[in-house]
């Protein structure tokens, strides 16, 4: 005889008003518990004091929606208590970073296969992907850039190709795809865009080669081969364009070379080793309004400075979990506010510093 | 002490008609997972997960039964050389399957589960290691509609001991095992149901080195003792034992070429097997337990000859003692494999093989052993077949060959990023060759249709063949294993076709739908009683997820017969709707 666990229907519906009442209560306690819990902060690091009166402050981490959301009113949080706070979309392994005129932080996310776009002035969060289109799907987004009108550039260094997104993150079109949807790169994986000179700069990791493209896609120039000599690449990765200067990761040569816009070498930064100064997995970098170069660290975890001549200023950053600490740090951006963003991959988070560097005149020589 | 608690908390509106009649309710249900360590992971941590009518989440039953029960274990001393693990299991009422063979669903069935584990280890640095276990479980089951029920109770002992000095990897076992098991389900006709007790020992030791040449050579010893007795309408019992002794040595002079030699002598030459089956519960043939010698010595040699060529040679001579009687054989075999790369054939390989073997009376004739492959992509489409076909295998016994062919076809297509299909038949036909009605077969068409987050999937399937009854349904016997070994009793032939297909959507995010029908029709056919088997299987499932909250409803109708031909069947529908809500409570 079939054995079902069904109760005496007489007795349940007798004290159903007090079960239900007993289960509003239920579901309110643990969620207050867990905000207490949540509200528990870790302290920001110390400012970092430097030279001539220059500061770094750490300010804040972001790694998900619920960062970006506005103050919430009584409603909104009586329905979190009720049915839970919603899933908000959370970095997974975020790699690059840029930040559009608008104030919006656009990071790319191997791990979530996308784009997340905070837009903390407006409350605003969008993610960004193609996995599932039958036609250009994006496979691995890996870094971004931004035009002048805060176009989106993604390279995905899986498919070959480059994305091209409008600032509302609308896809417009792809750049090297080939006939068939086959890309045209083998590894694209830093990108930068002077919107002044109508050229995209695209590095292409497994051919050591930095390619230089009109804004409709078309190869103007390329430059670079496999070697350790100047113009000579072992596994670029990531590139920025800086005034008349093109700065090119040299991964595997453990430095960052610096060309002109045509590709000539003028300079490079940094050598293998293990002490300050020196670098083992340079990532991402930046330039800050007195043009010192940043480098990230990924083995080591920091965030190396030098200046124009190559001389470490100083560092910040140790592996680590806490505020201020990373663990395999990889994109880099400095917004026109000298506010800089250290994509902390691994801790699955973006960290903001602001850096107060000498006044205008100061830097002139004035009083 | 730190701790986490998360888990759901729900209340649903149930209902069932069961053969006519109905009754319906409201509760709660719930389910949680509290895992924590005291002092340090490392020195204390644990898992316990409870939960109270959760079956229409957790069984293709759907809403049969409301399980209820716990699991949990405790990791000790994790990071000391002495690390233990106490675990606790118990199911109320869970819904389950009695295997048929050739049916995907089997018979529907709700049990009464508890299991409890003991282990612990010594794992001290240039010191032998020893880990000791010991485990009790209990089972109750019960196929609907049945008035009987089969119960089991599994007892086992093993303490494990390795030793690393030299070069010379060691290890040294005993395993102690205790299966008393009671049969009610299917043997109702018989009005007593059948019961088999059995427990063996058994030890072993085993060594193996490194040799020159990417090579390396085992030596292994193992030793089993075991007694039964099985009542049904008669009652048997017995007790036996095994002595096996292995040595194999293996070299790999170049890439290209390898060579193996094996040596072994047994006692007992099923060694192993008895010990297999009496953990089903099922009994041994008094044939089985007489003297059974065997020395076996042989060598294998293998060589690529090209990068899409190599060939295998090998020699064996075998001396058996069986049933009073003398056995001896000499076998010479050998295979090529190839694989074409013909731009017209590419995808194809082939391996022949042919097996001689001379005894002492007789050639008994060529064994032949066969595969042809195949695996292309033709735009987009990606091809697999395979073809097996064996003639004259020996079996374990000298006195019994075998022969089987199998055949597998499928295509895979995918389309865009979303769209995948893929549909397959597979089939397989085998028996002993000297002895008639030991034949099996079993063939298989399914279909699966995959649409981003929607899916379809349908199959046929029918078998028939030999099987052996266990507390969790029927177990095919393997071909190569000889009739002899296992008593006429216990063998249940069996015959049964299936059908069914489940679709699955997500028409908007967070929803989903699933639905499934199954049909399956069998017979068994023990010494003494035909059985027939019947069962229709309805079931849909909806689920919603609304952040936290979770809005579930589902629906069952099962009919279900077992029994002698015309037997009424058993009707039951049943249907559920509610709500749980996840927390994390710490």
């Amino acid at each position: 005889m079939v054995q079902l666990l069904l109760r005496n229907a007489e007795s349940r519906f007798l004290h159903t008003g007090a079960r239900i009442a007993w289960l509003v209560l239920l579901l309110a306690a643990p969620s207050w518990a867990h905000k207490v819990k949540e509200k528990t902060l870790e302290p920001p690091p110390p400012d970092l004091l430097l030279e001539g009166g220059r500061k770094l402050h750490y300010e804040r981490s972001f790694s998900s929606e619920k960062e970006v959301e506005g103050r919430r009113g009584f409603f909104t949080k009586l329905v979190d208590v009720v049915i839970g706070e919603p899933d908000h979309p959370h970095l997974v392994r975020p790699y690059s970073i840029a930040v559009d005129s608008r104030g919006r932080a656009i990071v790319s996310d191997p791990g979530a296969n996308g784009i997340h776009i905070f837009d903390f002035e407006n409350h605003k969060y969008k993610f960004i992907e193609r996995r599932d289109k039958d036609k250009d799907p994006m496979r691995a987004p890996q870094c971004v850039a931004l035009d002048a009108q805060d176009n989106i550039y993604v390279t995905d260094s899986e498919a070959g190709k480059v994305f091209v997104f409008d600032p509302s993150g609308k896809f417009r079109r792809t750049i090297g795809s080939l006939k068939g949807g086959e890309g045209y790169f083998k590894r694209p994986t830093g990108i930068a865009v002077d919107s002044a000179a109508q050229r995209i700069y695209i590095t292409d990791t497994l051919r050591d080669k930095v390619f230089v493209l009109g804004m409709d896609g078309t190869v103007l120039q390329s430059f670079g081969k496999r070697g350790g000599g100047e113009v000579e690449f072992n596994l670029p990765t990531e590139l920025l364009v800086h005034e008349q200067n093109l700065f090119v990761v040299d991964a595997m040569n453990f430095r960052v070379q610096f060309l002109d816009r045509a590709g000539a070498f003028q300079t490079e930064v940094g050598r293998l080793g293990d002490t300050s100064g020196t670098m083992f997995r340079p990532k991402g970098i930046a330039v800050d309004s007195e043009g010192h170069l940043y480098v990230v660290d990924g083995m080591w975890g920091i965030v190396q400075v030098f200046d124009q001549q190559g001389r470490l200023l100083y560092y910040f950053g140790r592996r680590g979990t806490a505020n201020g600490e990373f663990q395999l740090p990889a994109g880099l951006f400095i917004d026109h506010e000298d506010r800089i963003f250290v994509v902390d991959s691994f801790n699955r988070r973006v960290q903001v510093y602001k850096y107060s560097g000498l006044p205008k005149r100061a830097q002139a020589g004035q009083p | 002490m730190r701790m986490n608690l998360s888990g759901n908390v729900g209340y649903s509106y149930d209902g069932a008609i069961d053969q006519g009649a109905s009754s319906h309710g409201m509760g709660f249900t719930g389910n949680a997972d509290l895992s924590g360590s005291y002092y340090n992971p490392n020195f204390l941590n644990f898992n316990v997960q409870p939960f109270y009518n959760r079956s229409q989440s957790n069984s293709i039953f759907g809403s049969l039964t409301n399980t209820a029960g716990v699991s949990s274990n405790v990791n000790l001393f994790n990071g000391s050389h002495f690390p233990g693990l106490v675990s606790y299991s118990r199911l109320f009422n869970s819904t389950g399957e009695f295997g048929i063979p050739g049916s995907d669903i089997g018979l529907a069935q709700h049990a009464n589960t508890q299991t409890f584990g003991i282990g612990w280890s010594a794992l001290i640095p240039d010191w032998p290691t020893l880990t000791a276990n010991y485990s009790i479980n209990g089972t109750s089951t019960a196929v609907l509609g049945q008035p009987g029920s089969d119960k089991e109770k599994d007892k086992t002992f093993n303490i494990l001991s390795t030793y690393h000095w030299d070069g010379f990897h060691m290890s040294g076992q005993f395993t102690h095992r205790n299966t008393d098991a009671t049969f009610g389900q299917l043997q109702n006709a018989d009005l007593s149901p059948i019961t088999s007790l059995s427990s063996s020992n058994g030890y072993g030791a085993t060594v193996t080195h490194k040799l020159p040449w990417e090579g390396g050579f085992g030596v292994s010893w193992n030793h089993l003792s075991y007694g039964y007795r099985y009542e049904d309408s008669v009652s048997t019992g017995n007790s036996g034992g095994s002595n096996t002794v292995n040595g194999n040595a293996a070299f790999h002079p170049t890439n290209k070429l390898g060579v193996s030699f094996n040596a072994n002598y047994n006692d007992n030459l099923l060694g192993s097997v008895p010990e297999s089956i009496l953990n089903t519960g099922a009994p041994l043939s008094n044939t089985s337990l007489v003297s059974f010698k065997s020395v076996f010595v042989g060598t294998d040699v293998f060589y690529e000859v090209l990068k899409n060529l190599s060939v295998h040679a090998d020699v064996n001579h075998n001396d058996q003692f069986f049933l009073g009687q003398s056995y001896s054989a000499t076998q010479f075999g050998g295979s090529a494999n190839f694989l074409f790369e013909h731009s017209l054939l590419k995808g194809l390989s082939f391996s022949l093989g042919v097996v001689d073997t001379a005894q002492q009376e007789r050639n008994t004739g060529l064994g032949f052993v066969g595969t042809v492959s195949y695996n292309r992509k033709f735009s987009g489409w990606d091809v697999d077949g395979n073809f097996s076909y064996a003639q004259n295998v020996q079996t374990a016994l000298l006195l019994y060959t075998t022969s089987y062919y199998s055949y597998l076809g499928s295509v895979r297509h995918r389309i865009g990023q979303s769209n995948f299909f893929m549909a397959g038949y597979s089939g397989s036909h085998s028996g002993i060759t000297a002895n008639s009605g030991t034949t099996s077969s079993a063939e298989r068409v399914y279909t699966t249709i995959l649409h981003r987050a929607n899916s379809f999937n349908a199959y046929y399937s029918k078998s028939d063949g030999l099987a052996i009854l266990t507390t969790t349904g029927l177990v095919p016997v393997t071909t190569t294993l000889p009739p002899q070994v296992l008593a006429p009793n216990s063998l249940t032939s069996y015959s049964s076709k299936g059908w069914g297909f489940n679709v699955s959507v997500t028409p908007v995010k967070r929803l989903n739908i699933s639905a499934g029908f199954a049909k399956s029709d069998g017979d068994t056919i023990d010494p003494v009683l035909t059985t027939r088997t019947s069962n229709t299987l309805i079931n849909a499932v909806m689920q919603y997820q609304l952040r936290k909250i979770y809005l579930n409803g589902g629906f069952t109708r099962l009919q279900q017969s077992v029994g002698l031909p015309g037997t009424s069947p058993l009707m039951v529908t049943s249907y559920y709707i509610g709500f749980s809500r996840w927390f994390n409570f710490f």
